[in-house]
Formats: structure tokens, C-alpha cells, sequence
């Protein structure tokens, strides 16, 4: 799609609706004129800011532009009948708001908090969760994981070749399945290299999908081969993804046909996909083939494989979970030996949930939150036009009196909260419009679908919807009390209502007591994130982040074809940054923590523990690393020793096991001179040397797993491979930001060659790794402030409402000798009482619904006693604060001039 | 207009700048030159009030100029000041004068 390169449509939109017609040409033409320019001198950001900011501020001036305009024309034509329809009453409406400014200020920037929180939070939601998939039919999309249950774990993960192979050839419910894996390919020869995300596919994936390249083809089930790119009629093919087609290809259709070098091979341009082409998300920029062996597929045990199916036409989920769960049974008795107890499963979910993944929980909760505030700003509202009514009631009889029917007069106080809603609505527009550009500098950065968010029509309707639903729900009430008002009673009291209205009373109560109920909720949801986001800060990680720098390196598999060469380069690319001013410690390792998956789990086999089957053994995750690495990154040692450079090929192999291995493995004895052997035949006992304390190395808050490091110099020998790709961690004694570009200049004096990618600090690593949390907690924190400030500013309103009412009572209790103080003590009470109600409710509304925040709150319980006595206390300080005022105003009352009011 | 009627004190603004700008005047140059010369950033909606008041004084009037590309096809409407306008102004102005008339505005004034 487009982009839009004119001024803010929205805020343009809203202009027009303030502006008279008269002036629209002039003023429109100004404003995209100095758009236009400001675009050009400091970029499009900071022009719809300024925009949006000059359109806030011309709405008011321009609406008074519009009245004088509408009076000179009542003035000219003496159409006074006009009055008599639906657009009198809404001009009256208008001109009543223009007349009590402050009113109409306080209700519509409390509605365009509230309606713009709730469109910004809807775009995310909308383009996130709502929003179809650009493929065919994405509902009839299946993602498949399997549990294989060794390690005796149960997690379900990525599937291996034989069961994606059996899947395709046994489940009648689908009508196609596909396998893809992630992987990044160094596009370029020496000269210029970029590292690509490239998706190897199998040649079912895009039929599967239902998309047409936009040019050329997709690959085929013949080149899907492994050496299919020894074959020179064939050879190895790439799908180009559109941004890259446009970044690195100009967008030239000539394209199709052309041959680059990815990955040290010579590969042909054989499509370009469409634009807006995502999958399995964003990001990816290319798809070539998997090149699987279908013949003679890999071991069971290695699990690698993305897997999505189309269900067949006619065929349902459960039904295809049920034909794989009799696969999975026939497999685990076919192959016992990988499936140990409980044995294999599969796990079919709608490839959708697969997409939005995680973050779809967080986003309803702050869709429920953001609505709970607009709930609490509409109840706030329609407080505030039930104490206005009062005001009114002279007004509304006299209204009675002329003639006006109970309807007319219902009609003419919906129609001014309406309006009031409505404004309230388009102004929120513009919040909304701020808001999502500033929750996206916010969101985590794994959001999915990123490029599909923003205020769109759908959020438009929703907008409008909340909109008019708003204004009824704080208008309704009010207007049906106020049309039922007796118009003889009102002028015979001379619109002072003598001791308050019973009924009016008690619903402004029960109002105000929800208020508070909502707000309690809202901040214990933000107390738990707070909290839950502190103790993330808070936790011992096991490794220093301050002065580290990362990056990642990948040498060409051509240049550096022996193992040893890689061990060699690292070990000259340390040597040199190691001697760089400045630098504390270098090294590398296979999976730098907290950022990528790195490698996953190997099968060992302990010394003296033989085991039966793969299925039996244990498996454990490996970490490559280089000598110094401990240091580098703090991690410290408990027993035994680092690597040094002696650990080379030549040495015996070594190993170093984390504390949760250790106890794991070799609970209650000194595990140093255990040996252990990956599994396989020929692979040597490697001795374990030293044991370090445990890392939470995948995510801040999940607790660290059994873990073993072996020296990269050796890994090729004793653990299968050194691996080519590695990332470098240096530890700087200065400033390490201002460190990095020396450090990359010194890598490519070893070798200009080197692709280099994901250069980041490990506190920039750690803070992103914090994201969704912090994003999550400093919504909820401002939802639920926003819920506080509403409601004490509404026990204050029906605290100071109740005062006034009651001044001539409080000034006979004083005459009879009533202290200041008691009344003050009094009124004081009567706020507390009014908050304690809402107080309970609300925690025990806030115990059942923090549930759905189990599985984001970290290190504290949901139900966490402190939170909730917290929230309590608080919300009740800030209600006694909020009756503080208008309880010293009772306590100040003169009896004498109280009592002379009467007369 | 009746001698009574006194400007206010963003009409002298929005007067001034007109005729600073003379044959350049229209809304949004207007606002650049408060901008830049008083350091207000006044909304364009408050300018053009002034200027519709202004107007239904007839201190000013107005004329719409030729659309261009670059306001996106719009017409721009350029002002000029009338003698009612050139007479207010002169009034403001005297009006300051003897206010100001052997007056010394120091520190001390407001102890």
C-alpha cells in the first residue's frame, strides 16, 4: 500500500468539521502549505506533530468563528422556527457548552483521553490480532508441533524430517502440509556482503498458501532436492520477498533469471513475491528451498521443522487432531526407542495463534483496561451532568412550563452530551492517531505484523461506536432524571433544592462507588506489572550487562573450510581486539544469552551410565565458547577451572558444567572428573574441569536450565562441531558505545570479508528482552492513574455536591454547638465511607480478574497481599484527600449566614 | 466604528504584522512572523478569529489569491489594512504613548 504523504487525514477532517465554510479554503491551504515545508526541513514525525498540535489549537477559535457566523445569519433572517428542529437544539447545545467553557473542557479532554487510549489500543489489537492474514482461506491453516518426551520433557516444539515426511503421507484431513525453517544467508561476494533472512521452505509451502508470485514462479518439488543445485538445469533457486526485490534490485522486472551469490553458491532468481507477502511473519526476504532428503530423511530425534497444513475441504481441526494422535500412538510404538514415556504428540492449533503468539493476552488486557478507564471517565461524566442537572432544574421547568415536552427536553440534554461525545470523539482521534506512533516506539519488538497497524476505517467505526455508546451511557441517566423532573415543584422551591434529593443521591453514590471499584482494579493491574517489572530488574541474571558490546560474525563457509581454520580465525580476531586501548576481555561464543535460541539440546552419554536408547539418554544444551569467556560476561566459577588456551585439539577434551547440571546429573558428589560423551559413535569422553554458577540464559524470567560449555578449539572433535557463526563479546573499561566501530574496523582487518550483524550492547539486549513487560506495566500505570485521578475528582464532586446541599443543616448543627472539627471529621467520614465500598468491590472484582495476568506477572503471586493492601490504602488516601476540601468548606460554615440563606 | 472601541491586545498583534507583511499578508505568514517575532506559537484558528473580527470592524478586508500546488489546490486569502484599521492603530498606539508619558519603570515600582 502507499503511503499517505499529505498532511494527517484525521486532523484535516476535524478542522473541517470546526471551520465555517468560509474560511476552509484559506485556512486548509495554509496549514498543508507549512505542512509541506516542515516535512521537507525535519521529516514527516515532527510536521504531524506540529500539525496535529496547531489543529488542537484552532478547533476552539474556529468553533467561536462558526457561532458568530451562525448568529449573523439567525440575525439576518429571523428563522426562528430553526429552533424548533433537530440542528436548533444541536446549535443550542453548542452555545450552551460555549458558555460554561470549563465544563465542556474537563468533558471533552477527559473523552479524548478516553476515546483516543481506546481507538490507539484498538489499532494495535485490530492490526495484530483482528486483521486476516493475506493468504487464502488463513482459518483453514494449520501449525503442527510435536512432543517428542525425551529429556522427559513435554513441551511441544519443532518437528523433526520423518514426522513432517509421515504427516504429509498419512493425514487424510490434510489436504497439504509444508515444512520451513529459519536461516540467514550472507548475500554478496567479498566486496560487499549483507546478511538476509532467508526462509528454506519445502515446494508444497506456496501452493499451500493459495499466493501467486508477482512475478516468475515458486520453486518446484525437483529442485526441492537435495543436490538439486548440482544439476546445472536446475541448480539452486531463490524467491525474492518484495522489499528486497525493490532495496536490492531496484524493483526491476528484469530481474527473474538472474544469478547472485548467497551463501558461498551461485543461486537463480527464479520470483518475486507480492507486496504485503508475510511468512510465517515479518521480516523475511527471501524463500529458497529446504532441500530435504524425502528418501532418506534425518533421525527422529532432531527436531528442526516448522510445520503448517490446509486442512482438507470438508475437514475439521478435531478431526485432524484425532487422525495425529493416532499417528503419533503407531509411532511411538514403531519407534520406541526416540519416543520414551509419555511418548510422542502432536499439537494442531490454528496457524494464526501461532502468529500473533504471546502477545495476544497482554493486548486484551489493555483492551479491557483501556475500557474499564473509559468506563470510569463515562461514569465521571455523567456525575458531573447529574450535579449540572440539579443546577438546571429551574431551567428544565421553566422549559416545561413554555410548552416543551418531556421528550423535547430528554432530546435537547442527550443531544448536548452527544455532542459532547462527539467532539470528545474526534479530538480523541488525534490522540489516537499520537498514541499509536507512540505505543509502536514502545511496543517489544517481536510485535507481529507491525507494518498492519494504524488508524485504518475499522478503528474509524470503532471510534465512532465508542463514541455514541459513550455519550449515551453518561448522558442517558442524566437527561431521563432530569426530564422527569415535576415542573411545579422546581419553580415552587425557586430551584434550590432544600435538603438534596434522596433519589439523586443514592445514584450518584452508587456511581462514584463503581468509580472507585474500577480504579482499584486498574491499579492493582499496574501494581503487579510495576512490581513484576521491578523484580525482572531486580533479578540475579548471572551475568554482567554493563561495558559488554555483542555482535555476531559470519565467515564464508568456502573461505574457512576446515574447522580449524574457523577455530583459527576467532582465535586472531580475539588476539587483536584483546589489544585494542580500552578493552577488558574478549571472546565468543555459539549462543550469547538472552538473544538468540542458539543451540538447543545435545543427547549425552555419561560415563559409566550406558544408556539404551537416544530416547533414554539425557539431553542438555551446549554452549561453544572460547577461553575468557567466563570473564568476559562474569559469570563466575564455583569449582575447577576455565578454559585457557591450552584446551586446544591437541589436549584432552574438556567441559564445563553449570550448577543445575551438576545437580542433575551428579547430585550429592563432586562432579569435577566425571566424564560424559555426546551421543554417537567414536566421540570421546570429555572430563569436566570446572562448574560455574547457573545463567538465565533463554529469558530473564525463566528459571536457568542445565547447561554445558565446551571450548570452540575442541567442540569439533568432541561435540560434532565448532560452529562457523559466532558472536563476539568484548568488555570494555571505558565507553563501550563509543567503543563499537573500532571493534568492527578491527574485525575486518582480519577479514574485510566478514558479514557482521545484530551489534548491540548486552544492556540494550537485556532491556529488549525486558520489553513486553515494561510495555504492559507502563500502560497499565497510566490506565491506571488516569482511573485515579477520575475518581477522586468524582468523590470529591459527590462529597462537595452534598456539602452544598446540606450547608443550612451543618449551620443549624453548629449553632447548636457542633465543633468545626466534628463536621470536618464528619464529612471526612462520609467520603471514606463511600470509597470503602468501592474499595471492596473492586479487590475482590481485582481477584478474580487478575488471573488473566498469571502468566505475565513475575517473582510475585497475582493475588499478592502487599498489592492489594497497597491499592487499598491508597485509594483510600486519595479519597480522603479528595473530601479534605469540600469537609473544610462544611467546617468553615457560618451558622449565622447558613441560617439567614433560608429567609 | 465609535472612538470607544479599543483593540485588544492580540488584534494590535495580528494589525501590526499586517502591515508588516504588506502585500505578503495571509494567515499562515502571519502566524511565522508572530512566531519568529514575539516567540508566541499562536494556533492559525486564533489568527483567523482575529482576522474575521478585524474584518467585521472593517479595520481590514480581504481577497482571495490564486490556488497553488503546494497548498494542496487551495486558494490563499491575502488582507489589507482599511482607514478604520489604519485609524485604530494610530489610536493604540497614541493610547500607549501617553500611558508611557514621563513614566520611569524601574525595580522599584512594584515594592
Amino acid at each position: 500500500m502507499k503511503r499517505w504523504e499529505g498532511p494527517p487525514r484525521l486532523a484535516e477532517f476535524l478542522l473541517i468539521l470546526s471551520l465555517p465554510s468560509r474560511y476552509r479554503e484559506q485556512q486548509l491551504g495554509d496549514l498543508s502549505e507549512a505542512f509541506f515545508t516542515l516535512q521537507e526541513q525535519q521529516g514527516r514525525p515532527k510536521a504531524r506533530r506540529w500539525y496535529c498540535r496547531q489543529i488542537l489549537k484552532s478547533v476552539i477559535p474556529n468553533l467561536r468563528l462558526r457561532m458568530r457566523g451562525s448568529h449573523r445569519r439567525v440575525q439576518n433572517t429571523k428563522r426562528h422556527h430553526v429552533i424548533d428542529t433537530l440542528f436548533g437544539d444541536l446549535s443550542h447545545a453548542v452555545r450552551g457548552h460555549l458558555n460554561r467553557p470549563g465544563f465542556a473542557a474537563v468533558a471533552v479532554v477527559t473523552l479524548a483521553l478516553g476515546i483516543g487510549a481506546n481507538a490507539a489500543i484498538f489499532s494495535v489489537v485490530n492490526g495484530v490480532l483482528l486483521r486476516q492474514l493475506q493468504l487464502e482461506n488463513p482459518q483453514r491453516l494449520v501449525d503442527v508441533e510435536v512432543s517428542s518426551g525425551i529429556g522427559g520433557g513435554s513441551d511441544f516444539s519443532l518437528v523433526s524430517e520423518p514426522e513432517y515426511l509421515d504427516l504429509g503421507h498419512q493425514i487424510g484431513s490434510f489436504a497439504q502440509v509444508a515444512a520451513y525453517r529459519g536461516s540467514e544467508v550472507t548475500i554478496g561476494d567479498s566486496s560487499s556482503t549483507r546478511r538476509v533472512r532467508v526462509l528454506k521452505a519445502s515446494a508444497e509451502l506456496l501452493p499451500l498458501l493459495g499466493v501467486e508470485p508477482l512475478l516468475g514462479r515458486y520453486f518446484t518439488l525437483d529442485e526441492d532436492r537435495p543436490g538439486a543445485e548440482q544439476f546445472p538445469d536446475v541448480g539452486s533457486v531463490l524467491v525474492l520477498g518484495y522489499e528486497m526485490w525493490h532495496t536490492d534490485f531496484g524493483g526491476d522486472p528484469g530481474v527473474i533469471g538472474r544469478r547472485i551469490v548467497a551463501g558461498d553458491q551461485s543461486v537463480t532468481i527464479v520470483g518475486v513475491m507480492p507486496d504485503g507477502f508475510e511468512f510465517p511473519d515479518a521480516g523475511w526476504q527471501a524463500w529458497t528451498p529446504l532441500q530435504l532428503d524425502r528418501t532418506d530423511p534425518w533421525y527422529r530425534n532432531n527436531h528442526y521443522l516448522s510445520v503448517v497444513g490446509r486442512l482438507a475441504p470438508e475437514a475439521s481441526i478435531e478431526e485432524a487432531q484425532n487422525e495425529v494422535d493416532i499417528l503419533a500412538a503407531r509411532s511411538t510404538a514403531d519407534h520406541s526407542e526416540y519416543y520414551p514415556d509419555p511418548g510422542c504428540r502432536f499439537r494442531l492449533r490454528p496457524f494464526q495463534s501461532r502468529v500473533v503468539g504471546s502477545i495476544a493476552t497482554p493486548l486484551y488486557v489493555l483492551m479491557g483496561a483501556v475500557g474499564f478507564v473509559l468506563l470510569t471517565a463515562c461514569v465521571n461524566l455523567a456525575n458531573l451532568l447529574l450535579a449540572r442537572g440539579e443546577a438546571r432544574k429551574r431551567e428544565i421547568a421553566i422549559r416545561h412550563a413554555v410548552g416543551a415536552s418531556r421528550i423535547r427536553v430528554a432530546r435537547l440534554l442527550l443531544i448536548e452530551s452527544l455532542l459532547l461525545a462527539a467532539v470528545g470523539g474526534a479530538v480523541g482521534l488525534i490522540v489516537a492517531d499520537l498514541g499509536v506512533d507512540a505505543l509502536l516506539a514502545l511496543a517489544p519488538a517481536g510485535l507481529p505484523r507491525l507494518n498492519n497497524i494504524g488508524v485504518d476505517n475499522t478503528v474509524l467505526v470503532f471510534s465512532t461506536a465508542i463514541a455514541v455508546a459513550t455519550g449515551l451511557t453518561f448522558g442517558l441517566l442524566p437527561a431521563l432524571r432530569s426530564a422527569s423532573v415535576s415542573p411545579a415543584d422546581s419553580l415552587k422551591r425557586g430551584g434550590r433544592a432544600f435538603s438534596g434529593d434522596r433519589a439523586g443521591n443514592i445514584v450518584r453514590r452508587v456511581l462514584v462507588s463503581s468509580q472507585v471499584a474500577l480504579a482499584v482494579l486498574l491499579v492493582v493491574g499496574a501494581g503487579l506489572m510495576a512490581r513484576t517489572v521491578l523484580e525482572m530488574y531486580g533479578v540475579d541474571t548471572g551475568f554482567d550487562t554493563t561495558g559488554i558490546a555483542k555482535f555476531r560474525l559470519h565467515p564464508s563457509g568456502a573461505k574457512y573450510d576446515t574447522p580449524q581454520s574457523g577455530v583459527t580465525l576467532y582465535g586472531e580476531i580475539i588476539n587483536r581486539i584483546e589489544r585494542l586501548p580500552g578493552v577488558a576481555a574478549a571472546s565468543a561464543t555459539s549462543s550469547p544469552p538472552l538473544s538468540e535460541l542458539g543451540w538447543g539440546r545435545i543427547s549425552i552419554v555419561i560415563e559409566g551410565r550406558p544408556a539404551v536408547s537416544i530416547g533414554e539418554t539425557p539431553a542438555e544444551r551446549v554452549e561453544h565458547i572460547t577461553p575468557g569467556y567466563l570473564e568476559t560476561i562474569g559469570i563466575t566459577l564455583v569449582r575447577g577451572r576455565a578454559f585457557t588456551n591450552a584446551d586446544d585439539i591437541n589436549s584432552l577434551p574438556v567441559v564445563v558444567i553449570n550448577e543445575s547440571m551438576a545437580s542433575a546429573h551428579w547430585p550429592n558428589e563432586d562432579p569435577i572428573g566425571k566424564r560424559f560423551r555426546v551421543h554417537g559413535d567414536g566421540a570421546p569422553f570429555m572430563e569436566v574441569v570446572g562448574v560455574v554458577r547457573d545463567v538465565r540464559h533463554l529469558a530473564v524470567n525463566q528459571e536457568p536450565s542445565a547447561r554445558w560449555y565446551v571450548p570452540h578449539a575442541q567442540a569439533y572433535e568432541s561435540a560434532y562441531t565448532s560452529p562457523l557463526s559466532m558472536a563476539l563479546l568484548v568488555r570494555s573499561e571505558t565507553d563501550i558505545d563509543a567503543m563499537i566501530p573500532t571493534l568492527l574496523e578491527a574485525v575486518r582487518t582480519v577479514d574485510g570479508s566478514l558479514a557482521i550483524s545484530r551489534v548491540l550492547t548486552l544492556d540494550q539486549v537485556f532491556s529488549g528482552a525486558l520489553k513486553s513487560e515494561r510495555f504492559v506495566a507502563i500502560l497499565l500505570v497510566l490506565f491506571g492513574a488516569m482511573a485515579l485521578v477520575l475518581a477522586a475528582v468524582g468523590v470529591y464532586g459527590v462529597i462537595s455536591y452534598a456539602v452544598s446541599q446540606r450547608t443550612h443543616e451543618i449551620g443549624i448543627r453548629m449553632a447548636l454547638g457542633a465543633k468545626g472539627s466534628s463536621v470536618l471529621v464528619h464529612v471526612m467520614c462520609e467520603g471514606l465511607r463511600l470509597t470503602a465500598v468501592g474499595v471492596v468491590l473492586g479487590l475482590l472484582a481485582a481477584l478474580v480478574l487478575s488471573r488473566v495476568l498469571s502468566s505475565m506477572v513475575f517473582g510475585i503471586d497475582p493475588t499478592d497481599p502487599a498489592t492489594y493492601a497497597g491499592v487499598a490504602v491508597a485509594l483510600c488516601l486519595v479519597a480522603l484527600l479528595a473530601s479534605l476540601i469540600p469537609a473544610r468548606r462544611a467546617s468553615g460554615v457560618s451558622p449565622l449566614l447558613a441560617l439567614r440563606e433560608e429567609t | 466604528m465609535s472612538p470607544r472601541d479599543y483593540l485588544g491586545e492580540f488584534e494590535q498583534v495580528v494589525l501590526l504584522t499586517l502591515v508588516r507583511l504588506k502585500d505578503n499578508a495571509y494567515g499562515m505568514a502571519m502566524r511565522q512572523e508572530i512566531a519568529d517575532r514575539t516567540g508566541r506559537d499562536v494556533g492559525i484558528g486564533s489568527i483567523y478569529s482575529a482576522l474575521d473580527r478585524l474584518e467585521a470592524k472593517g479595520y481590514i478586508s480581504s481577497l482571495l489569491g490564486d490556488p497553488t500546488p503546494e497548498r494542496g489546490g487551495r486558494a490563499k486569502r491575502y488582507y489589507r489594512l482599511e482607514r478604520a484599521g489604519f485609524r485604530a492603530i494610530k489610536r493604540a498606539q497614541e493610547m500607549q504613548a501617553q500611558l508611557w508619558d514621563g513614566l520611569v519603570l524601574d525595580e522599584g515600582a512594584f515594592r
